[in-house]
């Protein structure tokens, strides 16, 4: 191509690049904001990280009294303070009280120099593992974890009387379970776990009992729900059926191939829209 | 993790704050000082050769720059008009990148703009055929005062009409012969280091006296009865932290303000600038156009400073005398010396006088605007009549002209505190005639005293130029 | 239904709180279905469609690398191989590891963008025609690495065990120029593996180690006797960098540690004191070593020395005014007159030809880069992964911050090169390895999300 011509062309495609390059960061600016209220909007339905279970408080006053839970994310702090991820506010207990994580074993809770730790028996410790079900003090409040996926196999809890929670007892549950669930067998086969025995996350189908009746009171997780007993009465046989499609893995079923966590499928409409429902927010 | 998320979102913050700041930053400064940047000696782009480059011509129709039709480039014939033009004209390699063949490339090759223009050729198969540059400048003027200036000296003498603001001579020392760099080299046989440089509007220099003008402004304006005060110049004067004395060693006695002016008093300026006290030294400096960023259409000049923060009294009372830190280029001179003779109306500088396309369409024009009243009429009146009063019977009798009324100041401003090294000589001044009205400043690099070596050079430009300049 | 599920707040959920005075036996309030909700929750996670970015990019590069061809009278072959395979490389890479694990999307396209700019340049304005070939060989194990950067990061369980012998290896890294290195430019710190053919730079390879290594010793907030281990490492680094006179990376390693350690312990003293420290350092480095002297000498008047020392920087400023803004045009400037223009001098070369408006988006896409980084940061479910992509992150600001400041003299002139863009297999590849660590968090954080969604709605169904 001739030199002059060439000139000419370089000249106007200046423009051209220019244009396209704004282009391109106006449309990645855009697609950044999109996101962020995406996230936001998110985050006001779900705790900010990877919830993995609950705290439920079993002795307490003021604002931290029986029965209130906090959501457990995988790490964080515990404390009094603003800035806690789990925040028990308590006199007793302080702003910044204790260090938690999470690791395949259970929960480790570390408690910061001078804070009072002390086991489900009352021992002060320094630090602590906790399993699903277990106790601890954290400085004057008594608090219970209750983990997802369970590691470590619950014992049989009792809650004591007068308790606001309704769930069917562990025993029904445990042993009905498997049994009235015949439509969710396969769905257990399909369970596949990875090492931190988390489960093959995937649409549970609608329950198929216990739906809209009785006390609608039975919050927290299927972990919760073996623990507490029903407390209102004349919904009782609400609670012979099952409240939760999955069984609870056992020890058993983890000890299975660990696999990898899932990976999204190529139609998987989970990460990324086809295009059209990507403006909707129907909040 | 709350605590994490926060200090990340503080640290994230800053950094993105820092980089709008550098975007910020970088996209102003380029804004700014890009063309200043572009138009350095050092910048050696030369536009392709693809297009017939058209001609610069002088303001009679002399042709400065011709590209003849094997495509060799012609300067003027005789090597003394060449030189004289050398920086002004520029060169074919861009060596002097304030030169007109360089900072006008763009419309000498036809490139930038009509996109249009270069399809049509291109699609013709004719070649792309230049604009046509006719400068203000007068190339027998400048021809002249290049050949009176001192053998061996660097400096710059500029003359402009002070009633359109063109520039009519730029004389830049040393300067080189163009047509040694046609083919392409830049070795010179001897080519000065700094012959690239115009020193009229690259060149910032000391004024030393020629700053009066400035002082006596400030004067004016902070007291209208200062002209009825008496000053004493016993030779020297002590301020704090130093003295002050006048140049050689002159005592003048009990002046007013007038003889002061004329006979340059080092004390009695001295003495003005530390009681006006900097704040309005500098206002008069700034509205002078000192400190300020030039954005002229048709050149390019550094800019001329004046102390932002003066801290003692010396830097004080020798700023008011033009030493220091004060700095102006001969260009920025001329034009306050217009001022001063045009009732204090600066005038735009302008350089083009006519662009005309190939096509014989004239696509430009010069236009004379105001750039800024500087002075009120009847303080400008004051000091043009202090100035005559230099001509008349103080430093700048050399700068007489029998039969024009000639306002002039002179300088000699110190460059270095070693003594033996010669002051640069400073004159500038203009003619008071409707008919005539020019303006010239004179700078001799080491050349002495400015009554003996500048002024003469400025009473010989200022007289060719009532002779030939029409 | 609007407002918030009091149970995504920290503060806990009151469940005796609601019944408070009334009947326990009666029923409750009914409360409305959310099944929706939960649709829309995952919604919320999909993130905005992609496709319009990545076909504006792959458009770009197809054109600019076109118009580089077309400079030559028989059509330049090599540039029209490029002008082919750019835009393949960027769609394949993009969907093969879109498809293998969810990262973000955008930053993987924003980075090969700038990866292309870089070439393009290079093709535009290289003396050699090998170097941009050069460079696209580098950019193809820059992906190899990315995607080992990936799986890593995703794999990586107890990071806390490799903490010492990465350091061990780190040192000798760093150390191996003296054992067999070579100087180029002025600093000690290239190792020569094919004389003239293939030199490696090891500080570039250590940055994401470094930060790995940092991440995992200050993860969990350990107190400051704990901290002080990886701190002497970090410490001893910068020294061994600074005998090496690789000043540009002594800047950066000090600064991108200080920011960790003030982002992992919060700890305001102990920053501000180690800013000190550096400060006092660098006084003394000032002082102590007459290259920096010249390198600031050269930095305040460099007009001063246009020819020899000064050259650099004063030839690099004419190109930026040279280029106005919307540039030169491409292949219009001369932008070989910048030494260095491959490397340091880049951004200046683009501001030549390219225009400001051009090399300020270049800005902006770094910007856009760390935004979503740092989002990515916040949202990891570990400290060892929130502060690794926070480390990847500040570096690459800090590294752009630096070269750019250098380029147009807001700062003195460091050896460090433009992230993606700048010619230098090792800190293209070593760069592409850290973009893959924070791609690899970024999936690991969708997936996490994905669960969390699944919890949910487990709850959901539970009629809460």
């Amino acid at each position: 191509m001739s030199d002059g011509l060439y000139e000419i062309l370089a000249l106007a495609a200046r423009y051209f690049f220019a244009g396209l390059f704004l282009l391109i960061v106006v449309r990645a600016w855009r697609v950044t904001v999109r996101d962020g209220r995406r996230a936001r909007k998110l985050r006001r339905w779900s705790p900010q990280t990877g919830l993995s279970g609950e705290l439920v408080v079993l002795e307490g006053d003021g604002r931290a009294r029986r029965g209130m839970r906090y959501p457990v994310i995988r790490e964080g702090m515990l404390g009094s303070g603003r800035a806690a991820d789990i925040r028990v506010r308590h006199a007793s207990v302080r702003a910044r009280h204790a260090r938690f994580e999470l690791t395949p074993e259970g929960l480790a809770l570390t408690a910061v120099s001078g804070a009072k730790l002390r086991d489900g028996d009352g021992a002060r410790a320094r630090s602590l593992l906790l399993r699903d079900g277990d106790d601890f003090y954290a400085g004057d409040v008594l608090l219970s974890l209750v983990l997802i996926d369970a590691s470590g196999r619950a014992g049989d809890y009792e809650a004591p009387d007068g308790g606001l929670f309704d769930a069917p007892r562990p025993a029904a549950v445990s042993e009905t379970a498997p049994e009235d669930a015949e439509g969710e067998a396969p769905q257990d086969a399909a369970l596949e776990e990875d090492a931190f025995g988390y489960g093959q996350g995937g649409r549970a189908a609608p329950p198929r009992s216990a739906r809209g009746s009785g006390p609608g009171a039975g919050r927290g997780t299927r972990a919760a729900a073996k623990r507490r007993r029903a407390p209102v009465r004349g919904a009782e046989d609400s609670f012979d059926a099952p409240r939760f499609e999955r069984p609870i893995p056992t020890r058993d079923m983890r000890q299975g191939a660990s696999r990898p966590a899932r990976r999204p499928r190529p139609d998987d409409g989970i990460f990324f829209d086809s295009g059209d429902r990507a403006d909707e927010d129907h909040f | 993790m709350k605590e994490l998320r926060g200090k990340m979102r503080l640290v994230g913050t800053l950094i993105v704050c820092l980089f709008i700041g550098l975007g910020v930053w970088y996209g102003f400064t380029v804004y700014s000082q890009g063309s200043v940047w572009a138009s350095n000696p050092y910048n050696t782009r030369s536009n392709g050769s693809t297009a017939h480059m058209g001609d610069i011509t002088d303001r009679d129709g002399n042709l400065l720059a011709h590209t003849a039709a094997d495509g060799t480039r012609q300067y003027l014939s005789s090597e003394a008009g060449r030189r004289a033009l050398s920086q002004t004209v520029g060169d074919q390699m861009g060596m002097s990148g304030t030169g007109v063949e360089n900072y006008y490339s763009s419309t000498l090759l036809n490139i930038s703009g009509s996109l249009v223009d270069r399809l049509r050729s291109a699609f013709s198969g004719e070649e792309r055929v230049g604009s046509s540059i006719q400068l203000t400048i007068d190339a027998e003027l400048t021809a002249y005062i290049s050949s009176i200036f001192p053998e061996g000296k660097s400096g710059a003498v500029c003359v402009i009409n002070y009633k359109t603001g063109e520039v009519l001579s730029w004389v830049s020392k040393p300067d080189y012969d163009p047509a040694l760099l046609l083919d392409g080299s830049t070795e010179g046989d001897d080519i000065a280091d700094t012959a690239f440089l115009n020193r009229c509007i690259q060149g910032l220099y000391t004024p030393g006296s020629t700053f009066k003008i400035v002082t006596l402004a400030a004067a004016l304006e902070a007291d209208p009865n200062v002209l009825s005060r008496k000053f004493v110049c016993s030779g020297s004067w002590n301020y704090e932290g130093g003295t002050i004395v006048c140049a050689g060693n002159a005592v003048h006695g009990e002046v007013d303000l007038m003889t002061a002016f004329a006979r340059s008093c080092n004390i009695t300026f001295g003495k003005l600038a530390y009681q006006l006290g900097q704040e309005r030294l500098r206002a008069a400096a700034e509205a002078f156009g000192l400190n300020e960023n030039f954005k002229f259409g048709d050149f390019m000049i550094y800019n001329s400073s004046f102390p932002e923060n003066i801290t003692n009294a010396g830097g004080l009372v020798w700023a008011g005398v033009g030493q220091g830190e004060v700095l102006v280029t001969p260009q920025h001179m001329a034009m306050i010396a217009g001022a001063v003779a045009n009732g204090g109306a600066m005038m735009k500088p302008v350089l083009i006088k006519r662009i005309e396309n190939s096509m014989g369409m004239t696509t430009h024009t010069l236009q004379s605007s105001v750039y800024r009243q500087v002075l009120d009429a009847d303080v400008a009146e004051t000091i043009a009549l202090a100035m005559y009063g230099a001509v008349q019977s103080g430093t700048a009798t050399r700068a007489a002209i029998s039969g024009y009324v000639v306002c002039g100041k002179t300088g000699s401003a110190e460059t270095s505190d070693d003594k033996t090294v010669p002051t640069n000589a400073w004159f500038t001044g203009f003619i008071r005639d409707e008919s005539k009205p020019y303006a010239v400043a004179v700078v001799v690099e080491q050349g002495g005293a400015g009554s003996t070596v500048a002024t003469p050079i400025g009473r010989q430009a200022l007289e060719k130029a009532i002779e030939i300049v029409g | 239904m609007k407002g918030r599920d009091r149970y995504s707040s920290a503060d806990g959920f009151d469940a005796g709180a609601m019944f408070e005075g009334t009947d326990a036996f009666a029923a409750p309030p009914e409360r409305p279905r959310r099944g929706r909700s939960i649709e829309n929750m995952r919604r919320a996670l999909m993130r905005s469609n992609t496709r319009l970015l990545l076909s504006a990019v792959m458009l770009f590069q197809f054109t600019a690398m076109l118009l580089v061809a077309l400079q030559e009278s028989p059509v330049d072959m090599q540039a029209l191989l490029l002008a082919v395979c750019l835009p393949a490389a960027t769609w394949l890479t993009t969907m093969v590891f879109g498809r293998l694990w969810p990262i973000d999307r955008a930053i993987l396209i924003l980075a090969l963008l700038l990866c292309s700019v870089g070439i393009i340049t290079l093709s535009d304005i290289a003396r050699a025609k090998i170097t941009p070939l050069t460079q696209a060989v580098y950019a193809l194990i820059g992906l190899v690495a990315m995607a080992a950067g990936v799986a890593f990061i995703r794999s990586v369980r107890n990071w806390k065990k490799w903490i010492l012998p990465g350091m061990v290896l780190c040192l000798g890294a760093l150390a191996s120029p003296w054992a067999f290195g070579s100087v180029q430019n002025g600093a000690r710190n290239w190792i020569t593996i094919i004389p003239d053919q293939l030199t490696l730079q090891p500080s570039e390879f250590i940055k994401p180690a470094l930060i790995l290594i940092l991440a995992a010793s200050l993860a969990g907030r350990p107190r400051f006797a704990k901290c002080l281990p990886v701190v002497a490492f970090a410490a001893v680094c910068c020294g061994i960098l600074l005998i090496q006179r690789d000043l540009g990376a002594v800047l950066l390693y000090f600064l991108t540690t200080i920011l960790i350690y003030f982002a992992a312990t919060s700890n305001w003293l102990i920053t501000l004191g180690g800013l000190g420290v550096g400060a006092l350092g660098s006084i003394a480095a000032y002082k102590a070593f007459p290259y920096v002297q010249e390198r600031i000498a050269i930095w305040q008047n460099p007009w001063s020395d246009p020819t020899d020392s000064g050259g650099q920087i004063v030839q690099a400023l004419i190109a930026i005014g040279s280029g106005g803004l919307f540039g030169m045009g491409l292949g219009l400037g001369r932008p070989r007159n910048i030494p260095l223009y491959h490397s340091d001098f880049i951004f200046a070369a683009i501001a030549e030809e390219f225009g400001l408006i051009f090399s300020i988006c270049l800005l902006a896409v770094y910007v856009l880069i760390i935004m979503r980084g740092m989002v990515v940061a916040m949202n990891a479910r570990t400290s060892f992964h929130s502060l690794t992509a926070f480390g990847i992150v500040t570096m690459l600001g800090l590294q752009t911050m630096l070269i750019v400041g250098g380029n147009t003299k807001l700062i003195p002139l460091t050896g460090v090169t433009l992230p993606l863009v700048s010619s230098g297999g090792s800190s293209l590849v070593s760069t592409f390895l850290s973009f893959g660590i924070l791609l690899g968090i970024s999936s690991m954080n969708a997936e996490d999300e994905a669960r969390d969604i699944d919890r949910l709605e487990l709850r959901e169904e539970v009629d809460l």
